[in-house]
């Protein structure tokens, strides 16, 4: 059961939303978690018990944590002065060891389940070239829906009571339901304690505004996906499986189609997302905000699946730059390459466990940790080439923010962002390196019939038409108006004419039923 | 009070408004012929709305299996029942006991005859739970089971009526004429006292069928065709002790094949999963023969109420006897 499922839209989320509201407010929690957990039921049947297990494991360790600290912090005020840093040193040490083996525990099941056969192919494959027999046997595990998301939400709890930025949840409740709330389980975005699980736990009323604006949201989402997304699949699948067979333009068509695909997929699912939260009164931070705007692949990566990039730039760069080693780095970088490549030195290590992790967290292979290695190197080709860059363009009196150039930094960053989504996408590394050369290189044109990879003159039409739409709703937001505020103040036959449209533009022009295969949200898969 | 009141009414405005909505274009998108060009998704199992309504004898519900096995027009020849094969490829039982529904909304069988292939087609409980929702989303709303006609809508699909005026001369039969053969002989039937799991969602409306055939006063048949690719000895055994709770006779005539004169390497379309032209007329010939014993269908050959059968039955004869002959 995935969100644009009609067992879920039409019986699945009305009778949570009736059985929400028809519960007393301090129970409203217990339906929103009980319809979790059946969400990942129906899902992931048994597995469930991982999601299970890892609530239990942060709500422990996280109270460890608090515990230590709140013993600690009573000797360290009982202590002597002389005695308090060598208590708040232990206390440091303490908590440490504790995080850690929480962490452990965490990123050691998501290891186990979805990369041990990945490592374990690359050792035989190093056993196998050294002449020696293979160690290491292939699992045949299942993976949990969302493991990949809430595993980052359960670190980054465990991490931020570490912290003191929030305390220790003593409601295991409360906690399980910050963990598997169903609208976030399949693809996020990865929200912080912080964020959501007051508002989860509060159990405010459903609101007549909420819930229209709500299903404004998701409708728009459903669009997205559902004529858009799931239109385009067959093309792309038909290009990326059988690349061999076709011609240089058609793989570059197959490469735009499959990143609009994504998009449309991944952040039409995001706003049922947001659209479902908003309903319960659950505001969730946005995971997209217009990526293909970007100007750099730096400022594209703060658009796009921002809570990922959000959660590696708190979890993993931060830590990392200000750890003690690479701050020494920095101090003695800066000394002999100046201001600016100075710091870089420590930055780019740290950038790189950042894109090694991003890249590795897509998926067990190659071509993920590729695609991650590729982003890497653009955005530290920006870094070092930033001051030259600046000169030119000073010397040049183009003004990088606006006109032509600005347009052209838009073009560029969409082209490279494109030809990372090929190898993304690509069934295998080399797969990916086939196609990119095809279409660097083969420049024959297809005839109309070699187009036509499952797709008719109608799907065209349908599609142009919708990626209009989005295309203008985006530009309209990129210039901060407030659309659906706009809507909503318009008069009701032209708002009603205007959700009408959208909903029969969904059951018409959606790709569903008889003839297509459905498409399941493509970053669950992740 | 009053301000209450609004967001009530003013959804229930736009409730009713989108239900005409709906209704509108369920109408405008749904075929208004029973042909393949108007839209109708496998128009060759109802073939039968063309019919004069409570004039078919028999009706055989399932999967691919029943109309590359089974014949009507060979048993109108023969024994001068009349028959239809509303079976569709991949058929699942939710829509085995819609299609039967459907059937019955026109027709008055003394006889439904079910082939068991579909019930162990699942992709698990929540899969199955999924689908069938779907199933009677689309059912109840043809605008979710035809919105992709948006493609190929006439102005007839504007302004005309709904017209079923196509009969199907091959009673929904579909005759192939390739063979491939089924290398694994004819004791595929390892017997066992195991019985394979069927399916919950399988269950439910294998019940229904029953329950809609008791309650429609029609005998219901279980059967399976020969098909070695599909069948073995552990469905063949859940399929008995299903059809034997319900007290249902059972006609497993994988057990039959070497009886009926099956030559695996001539009789087969696909290398054993489904019988071909020449496979089905052996099938056929059993079943006519067990029919004739057990049940007693009318024979409408003489009848002049059915002279359209014997032209059916002409049309039948030159299509076969064409693809046998090319």
């Amino acid at each position: 059961m995935s969100y644009q499922a009609p067992v879920f839209l039409l019986l699945f989320f009305p009778l949570t939303l009736l059985c929400y509201q028809l519960t007393p407010q301090r129970h409203r929690w217990k339906t929103l978690l009980g319809a979790s957990y059946l969400f990942f039921w129906s899902i992931s049947g048994k597995l469930l018990l991982f999601l299970v297990l890892s609530t239990f494991s942060i709500h422990h360790f996280g109270l460890w944590l608090d515990s230590i600290r709140r013993d600690a912090d009573a000797a360290i005020r009982a202590a002597e002065k002389p005695e308090r840093k060598a208590l708040k040193e232990a206390r440091k040490h303490k908590m440490r060891g504790v995080l850690a083996a929480g962490i452990l525990l965490q990123l050691g099941t998501l290891l186990c389940l979805k990369y041990a056969n990945f490592f374990g192919a690359n050792v035989n494959l190093i056993f196998r070239g050294l002449g020696m027999a293979e160690v290491i046997p292939t699992f045949q595990w299942m993976l949990p829906i969302g493991i990949s998301f809430y595993t980052m939400q359960a670190v980054s709890y465990l991490t931020d009571v570490y912290r003191g930025t929030i305390t220790a949840d003593r409601s295991l409740g409360r906690l399980a339901l910050y963990m598997g709330f169903f609208p976030q389980l399949m693809e996020g975005p990865i929200c912080r304690y912080s964020q959501t699980a007051e508002a989860l736990f509060a159990g405010s009323p459903i609101r007549y505004d909420a819930l229209t604006r709500g299903a404004q949201r998701m409708l728009y989402g459903l669009f997205k996906k559902m004529v858009i997304a799931d239109r385009l699949n067959v093309f792309v699948n038909t290009i990326f499986t059988h690349y061999q067979e076709q011609k240089g333009p058609v793989i570059l068509l197959g490469m735009l189609a499959y990143t609009c695909q994504l998009y449309m997929d991944f952040s039409g699912i995001m706003d049922m997302v947001m659209g479902m939260g908003e309903i319960f009164g659950v505001r969730m931070p946005e995971n997209f905000r217009r990526p293909f705007f970007s100007k750099s692949i730096s400022e594209f990566w703060t658009r796009w699946h921002i809570t990922l990039g959000a959660w590696f730039r708190d979890y993993i760069y931060y830590p990392l730059s200000l750890s003690g080693p690479l701050k020494k780095t920095t101090s003695a970088c800066r000394k002999r390459l100046g201001n600016h490549f100075g710091p870089l030195v420590a930055g780019t290590i740290a950038l790189f466990c950042v894109w090694f992790c991003n890249g590795l967290w897509h998926g067990a292979a190659w071509s993920y940790l590729f695609f991650g290695m590729y982003h890497f190197f653009f955005i530290v080709l920006a870094n070092l080439t930033e001051p030259f860059t600046r000169k030119v363009l000073d010397a040049l009196h183009i003004q990088r923010d606006k006109g032509w150039y600005r347009i052209f930094r838009i073009l560029r960053t969409a082209g490279i962002v494109c030809v990372g989504e090929l190898f993304f996408r690509a069934n295998g590394l080399k797969a990916g390196l086939s196609m990119f050369h095809k279409m660097v290189t083969d420049f024959s044109l297809p005839s109309l019939e070699e187009l036509a990879l499952g797709i008719d003159r109608y799907d065209v039409l349908i599609l142009v038409v919708a990626v209009g739409i989005v295309l203008m709703v985006s530009i309209l937001q990129e210039q901060n108006i407030p659309l659906r505020k706009k809507l909503s103040a318009a008069p009701t036959p032209l708002r009603w004419s205007v959700y009408y449209a959208a909903i029969m533009a969904v059951i018409i022009f959606g790709a569903y039923g008889v003839g297509y295969v459905p498409v399941e949200p493509m970053y669950a898969g992740f | 009070m009053e301000k209450k009141k609004r967001p009530l009414l003013r959804s229930a405005a736009f409730l009713l408004i989108f239900s005409l909505l709906i209704a509108a274009s369920s109408w405008m998108v749904m075929p208004k012929s029973n042909i393949k060009s108007s839209g109708m998704r496998n128009a060759r199992a109802f073939g039968y709305l063309a019919e004069q309504t409570d004039t078919i004898d028999f009706v055989v519900i399932g999967d691919s299996e029943t109309y590359s096995s089974i014949s009507p027009m060979q048993l109108w020849k023969d024994y001068g029942y009349t028959g239809y094969v509303c079976g569709t490829p991949g058929q699942h039982m939710e829509d085995t006991y819609l299609s039967l529904e459907k059937f019955c909304e026109t027709q008055k069988p003394k006889l439904v005859i079910l082939e068991a292939n579909a019930m162990f087609r699942s992709s698990g409980f929540q899969e199955d739970v999924q689908r069938v929702f779907f199933r009677e989303v689309e059912k109840t709303l043809p605008l979710i089971e035809y919105h992709d006609r948006w493609k190929n809508l006439s102005l007839q699909d504007f302004t005309g009526q709904i017209q079923y005026n196509w009969i199907n001369p091959l009673k929904g039969f579909v005759p192939t004429y390739a063979s491939k053969p089924w290398k694994g002989g004819h004791d595929y039937m390892k017997k066992t006292d195991k019985a394979r799991d069927v399916e919950e969602v399988n269950r439910h409306y294998f019940d229904k069928i029953a329950s809609l055939c008791r309650e429609k006063d029609i005998r219901l048949l279980v059967i399976n065709a020969p098909a070695p690719v599909n069948w073995n000895y552990q469905k063949h055994n859940a399929i008995q002790r299903l059809a034997k709770g319900y007290g249902l006779p059972y006609l497993d005539m994988n057990f039959s094949a070497q009886e009926m004169g099956i030559d695996w390497d001539k009789d087969s379309r696909d290398g054993g999963d489904h019988m071909n032209v020449y496979g089905a007329q052996k099938v056929t010939a059993f079943l006519g023969k067990y029919l004739s014993k057990e049940y007693r269908l009318p024979d409408h050959r003489e009848d002049p109420a059915y002279v359209s059968w014997a032209q059916n039955y002409k049309e039948y004869e030159k299509t076969i006897h064409k693809g046998m002959t090319q």
